[in-house]
């Protein structure tokens, strides 16, 4: 069939949602914040990996280290979410199944961020008990 | 006026797959940091429980802490390590090179293996570390 015209609701949905450059931006943006604090985490859990209970939650139940704690797992599920839109954006063609995957894969980061800060706020509160 | 493209003789090549790309350094570095990546988002679940079993008291805790100390989690742990020395020194050069610098071929190839080393050196570091201890 001859179509030299696309429908204009066909070609809406083609072009750039405007949001790669924000996207590129964070991901850099994070990436830098990580190196800090990533590399303060390794120094730390390699003091307090195989540390005994007592000396465990007083270290993370403090509020600097706590606080520092939340912040690194926060940037982790935020960077981690952003870096694996881009595998899924590359590597699903379906667009439909990408946008599955992409939203399964914030709300999940959300989840597992939320469920950490939990974690700190209750180790704080034992360490303080 | 024809709206038909010719039909092409032969079939027209696709883009060049990972399958019959001669691998160089600077695209296996590229295709290991997407994986490194992904590894490093899966390994957060480990590091989530181990603070969910701090949180729930000693007795978690302590299960937790022998369930990584086997020789299983100790393995893991040295390729989530692994994989957080690549991720970490790629992701430098990766942000170098967002500002522009070292894209000249012969630095891509050394930052490219100062790369590797760092990866490999850093996770025998850790691995002589873990057993140490």
């Amino acid at each position: 069939m001859t179509d030299l015209q696309t429908p204009i609701t066909k070609i809406k949905r083609q072009g750039s949602i405007h949001q790669g450059a924000a996207h590129w931006k964070w991901q850099r943006i994070s990436g830098l914040c990580l190196i800090f604090l990533s590399l303060w985490f390794l120094v730390e859990i390699f003091t307090y990996s195989q540390a005994d209970y007592h000396t465990v939650v007083t270290w993370a139940g403090s509020p600097w280290i706590g606080a520092a704690l939340a912040l690194f797992v926060g940037m982790v599920f935020y960077h981690g979410a952003l870096g694996l839109q881009v595998v899924i954006e590359d590597y699903v063609p379906s667009s439909f199944w990408q946008m599955v995957l992409i939203i399964n894969v914030k709300i999940f980061s959300i989840i597992m961020a939320v469920l950490t800060w939990f974690f700190i706020i209750r180790i704080a509160i034992i360490a303080n008990g | 006026m024809s709206t038909t493209p010719p039909i092409p003789p032969y079939p027209r090549p696709l883009s060049p797959h990972l399958q019959i790309y001669r691998p160089q350094l600077t695209s296996v570095l590229s295709i290991i940091h997407r994986f490194t990546g992904i590894g490093l988002s899966v390994g957060t679940i480990p590091l989530v429980i181990w603070l969910g079993a701090i949180a729930m008291g000693p007795g978690a805790y302590l299960t937790v802490s022998l369930w990584y100390a086997s020789p299983l989690g100790v393995t893991m742990m040295l390729g989530w390590a692994f994989c957080f020395y690549f991720h970490l020194a790629n992701g430098i050069r990766h942000l170098f090179w967002d500002i522009g610098w070292g894209y000249e071929l012969t630095h891509v190839y050394r930052s490219g293996w100062l790369v590797v080393a760092s990866a490999l050196g850093l996770t025998m570091f850790t691995f002589w570390r873990m057993v140490g201890l």
